[in-house]
């Protein structure tokens, strides 16, 4: 199969116009030692229904949250996700359109980043917002390479060991090309330890990251954790799960000086982890360090409203070497599908759907601490829509007993990240886990000791 | 609205016709209505959490302001807005460098097939041996066309790519001891992505001059790499942001060989060498795909893409993780693992472990094409090309005038009445046609960019050059119409400078 429409008539044609006899001699550019011959070692072409029964053969292995009630979470949420939203952003006018850089020709792209950035600064208690990163990890990474170009003299950062795994795994890739220290703080009882932080955040450090819900689901007391950072001069990175923000109050009201996360569950099915997308949220005075596109509104010649990127001598394309950063990707159809998804929740749906994560989850949470031999790890802390559960044995045992026995899909067997949490169990109850799953949950844990 | 003969429909413009007071609001927020709801999350239905469940000082004292709208007018609203978008389905996009070819709709069927996008990252492997398998199978055409040696899916975006492959570079010069490697050159045509990568991963960039014929070179070259002792590599593009093929790359691959670094090669313009040319061949340690440009993944207004990295041996235990491995299972089978940490490894670069909805659509391009139809995205975007450099290049002065790759770069310089690169491309946009990439490559003045891929029909680039043709006549009499370019679509050319020193970018 191919997508060339030209016939061999056609291409006869051109190559007459061209002046020359055949596609090889164009090809002859490439000298006789560099080019390719034979044919390449690929599978053979399908047809269209072919390549459908193909991948519906080869991926009919999977188990998904489709068929499986789905108690998964550590950093990708499922939400319930209105009909409306695929309609729209299936119109080939949003999904197959390039990056607005000619704006008379992207007002519609133009407008919804405005909108977006709008919408997660409102949410965040902050002043500027991005166009999108590319994930909630790299979010962290961006804000961290942000805050040090803020703080230019900084050669250190301090990150809670409450911060997504993944994050702190890119944190410790990126800054060791940039001979920037990370320094990462342990929790005390599933919570970051401000005193700690603000010891390790002396002189010289650019920022200090945290996460709420950390990634063990608790909510961080976020006034003295955003006290450290400032305390000796750092900036107050916060990681935010956008959907508890309908109950949360936000990071910027804290003082946080960037607030940024994974924006994925708003609208966008997990992919298996991608594409997602990251968000980004900082301080008016600091928007000029800001990495990626920025939307601004302004007019045309005849005083119409429009919408442009703006800010651009901050990008790679301009400042090449000295850019604030290397992106030149908005995770702009992920957004567009955050977007419109807060708009039809609206200013009280979204509050709702955060209120029915919180119930659902503290439901879930007071029945199975009731189970014998299962507890809350961290009970004297409060959560979102995520919690660490103990176990009577090894999480992934819990794990593969709920799937065979069951049917359902557990959690995320902490003993991954950590050894000593191999008996613990990170939970999800979300929207898209009606009452009906928790009963079967609850029912199936009892069975499992 | 302007036409010509056989002209592309121009995208669908809003109403004109207003009534004072009653003008269609520009964003989701001037629709909103005190108590106006939309869609209604599922209930509850389980008890409340308990007051105490979460602390005063926690708890949100006023909602977020988000809009208050209903569901039909926020059909409308996004309908309304998709309109005032070019894109590929209802216009042409000659977007050098950028490969903005047909985005088949079999791959977003492939994409909806059941279960898919619902797979949860952190699904253990045996849960999702067919989405990893998938992704196998992607790495190994990937592989095919580089000639290299092992891939990495892990990387979002270009750019993303050719960072993580600069960090497996810094890795492997230091695993050698070679840690006073400091320096990568690059030439003068390349995207601004390369030295901005660089710098993250922690190089200094040296820029190499391009010759009277847009190619490296060559004595620049030796003397930019001087003595070699702090040269870590090369990053270049092949072929050139100037659609032109580097003639010399083995050399040059050579020249960096020879004083131990090693050569990046930006993939971007992979379209145009696709079963003709292999990098790996030619002396490419490590290179980075588009799957957005080179495998028709939708460019989604500005995302979502994907950029793998091949590497040669030499790298491959460099490369992040996690990363996916096939094992025998033990019954003369295969079984696919995720690879969570190796050794030398530089560790992760992203959160999770790939864009696996890229991945899908990425396959089902692949498999479509098949050998020989990889091999003709190649031939028919060279010859696409070629055909509009033919017919243009007596109106429009083509920089480096000898055969081209799939994409070369015209000049508006000496055009009359002031007329520049802006003013076509504002003006082409009044005829449906989305401009060229203008101003870039840096090294030629006023340049357009002109890249029209395989996909595109001749009659499709008879227009274009129609087109191309009626603005240089236009440019002699009636410049004023191109100054002020464009007329037909809801903003004119929008106050960029106000927009920075004014900034307004949040409602």
């Amino acid at each position: 199969m191919t997508y060339v429409q030209n016939t061999e008539r056609e291409k006869a044609e051109m190559l007459a116009a061209i002046g020359c006899k055949s596609v090889d001699d164009l090809m002859a550019v490439i000298p006789e030692d560099c080019r390719f011959v034979g044919e390449l070692d690929v599978e053979p072409a399908l047809t269209e229904d072919e390549l459908v029964r193909h991948v519906r053969a080869l991926t009919a292995s999977n188990v998904s949250a489709d068929g499986h009630p789905c108690f998964l979470g550590a950093g990708a949420y499922r939400h319930f996700c209105p009909s409306l939203v695929d309609s729209l952003v299936a119109r080939t006018e949003f999904w197959t359109a390039y990056t607005p850089y000619q704006p008379e020709a992207s007002q519609g792209t133009l407008t919804t980043i405005l909108e977006w950035q709008t919408m997660m600064c409102r949410l965040t208690g902050m002043e500027v917002s991005n166009a999108s990163l590319y994930d909630g990890a790299t979010a962290v990474v961006e804000a961290v390479l942000m805050a040090l170009r803020v703080k230019s003299k900084a050669t250190r950062v301090v990150v809670s060991e409450g911060v997504h795994p993944d994050a702190i795994g890119c944190l410790k890739t990126y800054l060791k090309c940039l001979d920037v220290e990370l320094v990462t703080v342990p929790l005390v009882d599933g919570a970051s330890d401000a005193p700690a932080l603000a010891q390790a955040a002396t002189d010289g450090t650019a920022a200090v990251v945290v996460q709420s819900p950390n990634f063990f689901g608790v909510v961080e007391e976020l006034q003295p954790l955003v006290d450290a950072a400032h305390a000796h001069g750092a900036l107050s990175v916060v990681a935010a799960d956008p959907v508890s923000l309908g109950v949360l109050e936000p990071p910027g009201a804290f003082g946080a000086d960037m607030v940024c996360g994974e924006a994925t569950g708003m609208g966008n099915p997990p992919w298996f982890g991608g594409p997602g997308v990251g968000y980004l949220c900082a301080r008016s005075e600091n928007v000029r360090q800001m990495p990626a596109r920025i939307a601004g509104e302004t007019v045309d010649a005849q005083g119409r409203r429009a919408v442009v990127l703006t800010f651009q001598t901050r990008e790679q394309h301009i400042r090449r070497s000295k850019a604030t950063s290397n992106i030149c990707t908005s995770q702009q159809l992920m957004a567009l599908r955050a977007t419109i998804w807060m708009a039809l929740l609206g200013k009280q749906g979204f509050v709702e759907l955060s209120e029915v994560n919180l119930a659902r989850a503290h439901h879930a949470a007071a029945r199975i601490a009731k189970i014998p031999g299962y507890g809350l790890a961290h009970a004297k802390r409060a959560f979102f829509n995520e919690f660490t559960v103990t176990t009577p044995i090894a999480a992934r045992d819990v794990n593969r007993r709920l799937l065979d026995e069951h049917g359902i899909l557990g959690g995320y067997d902490l003993g991954q990240v950590d050894p000593s949490r191999s008996k613990q169990l990170l939970l999800a109850v979300t929207d898209s886990n009606p009452a009906d799953e928790i009963d079967a949950l609850v029912a199936a844990l009892e069975t499992i000791r | 609205m302007t036409t010509v003969e056989h002209g592309p429909a121009v995208p669908q413009q809003v109403a004109k016709a207003t009534v004072p007071g009653f003008e269609r609001p520009l964003t989701i927020f001037e629709h909103s209505v005190p108590d106006r709801r939309g869609v209604r999350p599922p209930p509850a239905a389980v008890p409340a959490a308990p007051s105490d469940a979460l602390p005063a000082s926690m708890r949100r004292k006023a909602p977020a302001a988000l809009p208050e709208v209903g569901e039909l007018d926020t059909q409308r609203h996004y309908t309304w807005l998709s309109e005032k978008n070019f894109s590929i389905a209802n216009a042409f996009y000659p977007l050098g460098s950028c490969t903005m070819k047909y985005n088949p709709l079999v791959n977003e069927r492939v994409c909806a097939l059941p279960g898919l996008s619902a797979l949860h990252p952190m699904q253990p492997d045996d849960q999702v041996q067919g989405m990893l398998e998938l992704c196998w199978r992607v790495e190994r055409v990937l592989l095919a066309v580089s000639g290299l040696h092992e891939v990495s899916l892990h990387p979002c975006a270009g750019a993303h790519g050719e960072l993580t492959a600069l960090m497996c570079m810094r890795a492997c010069l230091d695993d050698r001891g070679q840690t006073h490697k400091k320096i990568i050159l690059i030439p003068d045509s390349a995207h601004g992505t390369n030295p901005a990568s660089c710098t993250i991963a922690g190089f200094e960039t040296r820029e190499v001059k391009s010759n009277q014929h847009g190619r490296v070179d060559m004595a620049d070259l030796d003397k930019k790499i001087g003595d070699g002792h702090d040269i870590a590599g090369l990053m270049i593009t092949n072929p050139s942001t100037l659609g032109l093929f580097e003639t010399n790359i083995k050399a040059i691959c050579e020249k960096i060989h020879a004083v131990g670094g090693l050569v990046y090669m930006d993939g971007a313009n992979m379209n145009a060498i696709l079963g003709r040319t292999r990098p790996g061949d030619f002396g490419a340690d490590v290179m980075h795909f588009n799957l957005h440009k080179t495998f028709s993944q939708p460019h989604g207004g500005g995302g979502p893409g994907a950029g793998p990295i091949a590497v040669r041996d030499v790298l491959a235990p460099f490369l992040p993780t996690p990363k996916i491995a096939r094992v025998s299972d033990g019954q003369g089978g295969w079984r696919f693992e995720t690879v969570m940490s190796a050794p030398k490894s530089i560790g992760r670069t992203r959160g999770f472990m790939l864009n696996a909805g890229v991945m899908v659509r990425s396959y089902s391009y692949m498999r479509s094409n098949g050998p020989a139809g990889l091999k003709g995205i190649a031939d028919n975007a060279v010859l696409n090309a070629n055909y509009l450099r033919a017919k243009l290049k007596d109106t429009y002065k083509v920089w480096i005038d000898e055969s081209c790759m799939h994409e070369f770069v015209a000049t508006a310089k000496g055009m009359p009445n002031g007329i520049r690169a802006l003013d076509v491309a504002k003006r082409l946009i009044d005829y449906g046609i989305h401009p060229p990439t203008v101003y870039f490559p840096l090294i030629v003045p006023e340049a357009l960019m002109i890249e029209p891929t395989e996909t595109e029909s001749k009659q499709t680039l008879d227009t274009f050059v129609a087109v191309m043709k009626a603005i240089a006549a236009e440019a002699e009499t009636d410049p004023d119409t191109l100054h002020t370019a464009p007329h037909t679509r809801s903003i004119g050319r929008p106050d960029e400078v106000r927009a920075v020193k004014e900034p307004k970018v949040t409602l």
